[in-house]
């Protein structure tokens, strides 16, 4: 069980009462993982929802490449704190779609993915406020992610 | 690699960030700055052209350009860093995240703060030179995860230290003018005493800068605590951070 403060931190749970806090945390485990450490793999199931309570993570996706049928990883987002990665284990029976690297030393807040999606369909309230502030963060990195894509495009172009 | 230069390569799109990682390989005798690389695609084809013996990245590096606007214009150090480590094999490539608080202590005062690379593990947080790197065993990951931490440099050798830096350009004069009243032979036996009291300053300057240089570096306790006060200094900056970013993203 972790403290509230580091789920309250979060601004995916930001909008929650104590009590839906306090029922949260009951199945949330804290870890430490070294710099270097994987949290979690592209293709493996996606049984947990990190909170990062301290520390950076580089998220990466594998990608096939023509040479060697090599496949290489290429970083999408670095994650810090306060942020929620591996959030594909509460939408579905998912597998995670990106790697998760850790660049420090690094605190989690491991939350149980299947847990979290009872508790959201035992309370409707509960599962609307972390579901739509799930995809406003969702809907924020797309939105980024296409803003690089296209700066990059231009001075690929440009140059 | 004992008694070899070191060839250092640095990457990163901070020019403050750069300034410090040359001051952390100044600062190791026998290393020599090949190459400064600004973005991922910069830095994988000078590694490749340049083959350094270690190399630095900021893990905020741009893959290709980085905007203050887009914070995801900024993440392709590991990339860069993994690539080259690929390219070069048992090339030490030290990824440096953590170097915000090092940097605004750097900033404030400047001239009381030495840098140094350092490692957190589970076990304690130690010290990083670029010598032990390049001497590293073989087999060891090539990959290296790093931070950056500012310390204070001790009062009185910081004195001493401004007391010598001020010496040396007078020791110089005092050789050059001693010399020049012996050629001149007006008073050759004053040029003379002149001449060896520089010569004995500038000595006694560079002995002394060099053995405080040589003490002034961090201990493993000192520097665990260092480290621990950057972290809480980070978590108070952090919640003003965390803030921002709420606004921001969600």
């Amino acid at each position: 069980m972790v403290s509230k403060r580091v789920l309250k931190e979060c601004p995916v749970f930001e909008p929650l009462a104590e009590t839906d806090l306090e029922k949260i945390a009951a199945f949330t485990e804290s870890r430490q993982y070294e710099a270097g450490a994987t949290i979690f793999t592209q293709g493996t199931p996606a049984r947990e929802l990190i909170v990062l309570a301290k520390g950076k993570v580089a998220l990466q996706m594998q990608l096939p490449t023509s040479k060697d049928n090599l496949v290489k990883r290429v970083t999408v987002d670095i994650a810090a704190k306060n942020d929620l990665i591996g959030w594909s284990a509460a939408v579905g029976e998912r597998l995670y779609s990106l790697t998760a690297i850790c660049l420090e030393q690094t605190t989690v807040a491991a939350i149980d993915g299947l847990k979290l999606k009872a508790l959201m369909q035992q309370d409707a309230r509960t599962g609307y406020h972390v579901l739509s502030r799930l995809i406003e963060v969702a809907a924020s990195r797309l939105d980024e992610t296409r803003q690089v894509l296209v700066s990059e495009r231009l001075s690929t172009v440009q140059s | 690699m004992e008694n070899r230069t070191i060839r250092v390569l640095l990457a990163s799109a901070n020019p403050d960030v750069l300034r410090m990682l040359a001051e952390v390989a100044r600062d190791e005798p026998g290393t020599q700055i090949v190459a400064q690389a600004t973005n991922a695609i910069q830095a994988a084809a000078l590694s490749s052209s340049l083959r350094p013996n270690v190399v630095l990245v900021d893990a905020e590096l741009p893959h290709i350009s980085a905007s203050n606007s887009l914070r995801l214009s900024r993440i392709g150090g590991l990339d860069a860093a993994i690539g080259i480590c690929q390219e070069l094999r048992n090339t030490p490539v030290v990824v440096l995240s953590n170097w915000r608080e090092a940097l605004s202590q750097r900033t404030s005062d400047e001239q009381r703060m030495e840098l140094s690379l350092y490692r957190e593990t589970t076990a304690g947080s130690s010290r990083i030179t670029l010598t032990d790197l390049v001497n590293r065993p073989v087999q060891e990951n090539p990959l290296v995860f790093a931070g950056l931490v500012a310390r204070e440099t001790p009062r009185p050798r910081r004195r001493l230290l401004e007391f010598c830096t001020r010496t040396i350009p007078l020791s110089i004069l005092g050789i050059i003018g001693g010399l020049a009243l012996m050629l001149l032979v007006v008073t050759p036996a004053a040029g003379l005493v002149l001449a060896m009291i520089g010569g004995l300053g500038l000595f006694v300057s560079l002995a002394v800068k060099t053995i405080a240089a040589r003490l002034s570096k961090p201990h493993a306790g000192s520097l665990e605590r260092e480290v621990a006060g950057t972290e809480k200094r980070e978590a108070r900056t952090d919640g003003v951070e965390a803030s921002a970013k709420r606004m921001s993203r969600v």
